[in-house]
């Protein structure tokens, strides 16, 4: 019994020192690479020699039978590793072969507003891989952003061909009030004279803005600008009007007439891009043809149906007209979850729970 | 490297210099060092606070912010560790809160506020990012003791060591399985295979094996079991600092 124990110990050890190594081997590759090591048939043959470990560790050591935190620990992993093997792809083809089991591990749905579907589709390739028993509608899908915040940004725009891409064609110029900065690979520069965050543009008679006032009740900015190209220089305000959310300022008189092409240049102030706080999807499920539940689901408020968690993903970032989905089966979930609080609690009653006990039993003794 | 003189940055700068002294006097003038060192603790929970009145949330988004919450962590830590572990060495762990802090005050992180992206709103989020940096602060305060047992083989740095990985080691078992949970409902799974989440697997496993070797071979090996801690808060720093500025392990936890 002691051979076999010493076998256990040093087998354990070693576990842990191979595990760690490929964790950082792991986190070199990426991902994706990550993830095809760890579930490769020498890593599989590797995470059930581990749990063969923490079985053996029960029947060889009575000292984790003793300790209530142990037993946790122990356990907690155990559980953790035989939760995730069941949920595993190969656990999910083990199911369907000896138990008829039949559900697709992962995969992902893409539905336009007031469709449905049952299709499951490849995260990757977006390829079919198999249909949900039941059917997934997206009543509306809404996206709630930030309040816009933050100095209006400076823009540039390129003379590119008009299918080139938005990329190419834009480039944002950095600027500081007082400071005088490129404008994008150009040799123009740009010096910003004033930046009035609330502003009131004022015009002349044609209605053209010929300068700013400081307004508290506006919400547009104003900025003074001088544009200058070898020696030459001319100066303008962008001061977007009536709610715009942006304006410009032409700048193509500093370029010699015979650069036809880039007499309609001009700088934009414009508003930054709003940052998205949260999207939602209204989705609505189906069983033969019948609506049966309703939930929104939200980036970490997942919809539960039918041993498949849905998931809010991505969304059409051009119009918000369809929602990505993802669909993951919770097989093997719960036992995780077992696994992982037995863990915790196991931690915490072994590192802190037995520790304080030891030492209230010895102040108790050295009482009496 | 430059020192922009906002208000948060001002409270850190009075922490560093309150904690410095606090590291310098806390050898020998005990009861003036404790007052240094109070005095550092209520700057940097002055800046976490005023931090937090910017943002609009909790501030523990970047890495500008974590440092400055493990700035604020060190008195507690050190007050816990003195009085439930009977483990000193104060004046190390001020000037640890030193070291912590400097790159918050001279911009090596960028202080832009961020918008909090979906993902991270959730209840899940401070308890998660909290354990890991309470754990974090455990744990390299436990390798200084571990550094000095592997160089003078001490068995009080041992036993210290020992007691210190015991505190830190459920707090960064709750960060790795409640950073899993959250997981699972933010990214529809519980492990994404992440290199932050690998390097931080990395960081755990090797205070698990520290715990399997002091558990199993006891106290005969004490410069193995504190080479282990020593590796672990070489881990950890990894963790918290290659990961997140190097684009070679860009992945879901990349806004950290």
């Amino acid at each position: 019994m002691k051979r076999v124990r010493f076998i256990v110990m040093w087998s354990t050890l070693a576990a842990i020192g191979l595990l760690a190594v490929l964790s950082i081997v792991g986190a070199f590759l990426g991902a994706a690479s990550a993830k095809a090591l760890f579930t490769s048939p020498p890593l599989v043959a590797f995470w059930f020699f581990l749990a063969a470990i923490l079985v053996g560790c029960f029947l060889v050591d009575w000292r984790i039978i003793r300790s209530p935190g142990l037993v946790g620990l122990h356990l907690g992993a155990l559980l953790v590793l035989a939760g995730s093997m069941w949920g595993s792809n190969l656990g999910h083809h083990v199911a369907a072969r000896l138990f008829g089991i039949r559900r697709i591990p992962h995969g992902m749905m893409v539905i336009p507003v007031g469709g449905q579907t049952d299709q499951l589709l490849d995260v990757r390739t977006s390829a079919p891989i198999g249909r949900l028993p039941f059917t997934v509608g997206l009543k509306d899908f809404r996206i709630a952003y930030y309040p816009p915040g933050g100095p209006w940004q400076l823009w540039f725009e390129r003379p590119v061909p008009p299918d080139a891409p938005d990329e190419d064609r834009w480039a944002r110029v950095p600027w500081t009030v007082g400071e005088e900065t490129a404008i994008g690979e150009t040799v123009l520069r740009v010096r910003v004279l004033r930046y009035l965050p609330y502003a009131r543009p004022t015009m002349d008679a044609e209605g053209k803005v010929v300068g700013a006032e400081p307004d508290a009740s506006s919400a547009a900015p104003a900025m003074e600008a001088e544009v200058s190209l070898r020696g030459r220089a001319i100066r303008g305000w962008l001061a977007p009007a009536g709610g715009a959310d942006h304006a410009s300022m032409p700048i193509g008189a500093l370029i010699p007439v015979e650069v036809a092409a880039h007499a309609d240049l001009a700088l934009y102030l414009a508003e930054p891009p709003r940052m998205p706080k949260d999207y939602f999807s209204d989705l609505v499920i189906l069983e033969g043809g019948r609506p049966v539940a309703e939930k929104t689901i939200e980036v970490n408020h997942p919809l539960r149906w039918d041993g498949y968690d849905i998931y809010q993903a991505d969304y059409d970032k051009a119009a918000g007209s369809y929602t990505v989905l993802t669909v993951r089966s919770d097989s093997g979930l719960r036992v995780v979850y077992a696994g992982f609080w037995l863990f915790v609690v196991g931690a915490l009653v072994r590192c802190w729970g037995e520790r304080a006990w030891a030492v209230l039993a010895r102040r108790r003794r050295h009482d009496v | 490297m430059t020192f922009e003189p906002t208000a948060v940055n001002i409270l850190v700068l009075v922490a560093m210099a309150a904690y410095a002294a606090a590291g310098a006097l806390l050898v020998r003038r005990r009861a003036a060092g404790w007052a240094a060192y109070g005095a550092g603790f209520g700057a940097a929970v002055g800046a976490f606070v005023v931090r937090w009145v910017q943002v609009g949330h909790v501030p523990f988004q970047n890495l500008y912010e974590v440092f400055l919450v493990m700035g604020a962590m060190m008195l507690p830590i050190s007050l816990v560790c003195r009085r439930a572990l009977k483990v000193g060495l104060e004046f190390a762990d001020a000037w640890i809160g030193v070291a912590v802090l400097f790159p918050v005050a001279f911009g090596v992180f960028d202080p832009a506020p961020q918008y909090l992206p979906p993902a991270l709103q959730s209840p899940l989020f401070v308890p998660h990012v909290a354990a890991y940096l309470a754990a974090y602060v455990v744990l390299v305060k436990a390798a200084v003791q571990a550094a000095g047992c592997v160089l003078g083989r001490s068995a009080a740095l041992e036993q210290a060591t020992h007691r210190m990985v015991l505190l830190g080691f459920p707090m960064l078992t709750a960060g790795l399985v409640l950073g899993a949970y959250w997981a699972r409902l933010a990214w529809d799974d519980y492990w994404g295979w992440d290199p932050k989440e690998l390097w931080s697997l990395a960081s755990w496993l090797a205070f698990l094996g520290y715990l399997h070797v002091r558990g199993t071979l006891g106290v005969r090996y004490p410069r193995l079991g504190s080479a282990l801690v020593v590796l672990g808060a070489v881990l950890i720093l990894i963790t918290l600092l290659w990961v997140n500025l190097s684009a070679r392990f860009a992945g879901l936890h990349s806004y950290a």
